[in-house]
């Protein structure tokens, strides 16, 4: 008997049927194949691994319970990744509401520990030099890099979790480059990367 | 946007593609999961009670969330509205007497309530029947006289009418 493959929206949309029917571990299933990527983005934002970890938990517990609102056109890795995203933004802004030492205007407290983040990983010179340049970008242009090129999202979903639609996605993402690109010429690395 | 531009911006891509794989591998190297996640998570979902869907709420859950069947009722109904204003709009168009008239239908054909109303068919076999008899005919013109006499013109030229068919 030949086995029909299904694809991953297939298998996503079978899950979420018996999700709506009060299977707990299809939901298990469901989040299976991106829960290390959820859990990498909080930390990348939080900096700590517990802090992490409940957020990811409770952001699954979150898409659990509003389990019937979610509509199946966005994809679920997007839909999850958006309610880490907004938890861990609260998180954090809780956190600096506590802080001693006030953040001052224009001052990205997520921004420094981000790339204080990255920096414990062991990484090349030359990844690290392009993660210092990214992460010079406004934070529009940083964005769509990353959900491009990190989260390895689509266009459209990109457009859709960001809510703009995906011509706007495409010139942010040309603009992005654009932007490194002067930047890497103006360190005078553009034979580098770019020579002939 | 150009070739030396389109050239620049692949390389990019190459770039930004090879640096965030090496940042994914080294925080998958150095970045995991506790194992005990998925066993915590699933004691955290029992905790939360089943929302039994009752009939009637996945009915009219399916029914709301149909967008196939609201756009039909929507389009039935603005038919059904667009229709009853076409057929009202074409009653009312040859309204145009003064008050005092009832509206109603207007195709109405003008003729006195005594006389009877037939078809070509009817009417012949009407005044053949009449033909059958020559009294028939005298008695039209009896009633003709009766109906002058006593002042009702409008009957007694009817019968006349009748009686130019027989004859």
């Amino acid at each position: 008997m030949t086995e029909v493959k299904l694809t991953v929206r297939e298998k996503e949309i079978i899950l979420l049927k018996k999700i709506k029917e009060g299977d707990k571990n299809a939901f298990i299933e469901l989040i299976k194949p991106f829960r290390e990527r959820l859990y990498r983005k909080a930390l990348s934002m939080v900096k700590d691994a517990d802090t992490a970890e409940d957020i990811v938990q409770d952001a699954c517990i979150a898409g659990y319970k509003s389990i019937k609102n979610f509509r199946a056109e966005s994809g679920v890795y997007t839909w999850l990744y958006r309610i880490v995203v907004n938890k861990s933004k609260d998180y954090l802004t809780k956190r600096n509401k506590n802080r001693e030492k006030p953040i001052e205007d224009g001052e990205s407290q997520y921004a420094d520990e981000r790339e204080g983040f990255e920096k414990k990983l062991e990484l090349s010179d030359e990844t690290s030099y392009l993660i210092g340049k990214i992460n010079q970008l406004d934070e529009a242009y940083k964005q769509v890099i990353e959900l491009r090129y990190f989260e390895e999202m689509s266009y459209s979903q990109i457009a859709d979790y960001l809510g703009c639609n995906i011509g706007t996605v495409k010139s942010r993402l040309f603009k992005a480059k654009e932007m490194l690109k002067h930047m890497i010429m103006g360190d005078g690395k553009g034979g580098y990367y770019f020579g002939d | 946007m150009n070739q030396e531009t389109e050239r620049c911006h692949s390389k990019i891509e190459f770039c930004l593609i090879r640096t965030f794989s090496e940042v994914k591998k080294s925080q998958m190297r150095d970045v995991k999961l506790a194992e005990s996640f998925n066993d915590r998570l699933f004691a955290r979902l029992s905790e939360i009670p089943d929302e039994k869907e009752t009939v009637t709420g996945k009915f009219l859950e399916n029914f709301l969330l149909n967008k196939r069947l609201n756009y039909a009722l929507a389009g039935s109904l603005a038919a059904i509205i667009a229709i009853t204003i076409a057929y009202n709009s074409d009653l009312s168009q040859n309204f145009s007497e003064p008050s005092g008239v009832v509206q109603g239908n207007t195709r109405f054909i003008d003729q006195p309530s005594s006389q009877h109303f037939m078809t070509t068919v009817e009417e012949t076999e009407f005044i053949n029947g009449i033909k059958q008899k020559p009294d028939n005919l005298r008695l039209l013109q009896e009633l003709e006289k009766y109906y002058l006499m006593n002042h009702k013109k409008q009957t007694a030229a009817e019968i006349r009418e009748v009686i130019n068919l027989v004859r």
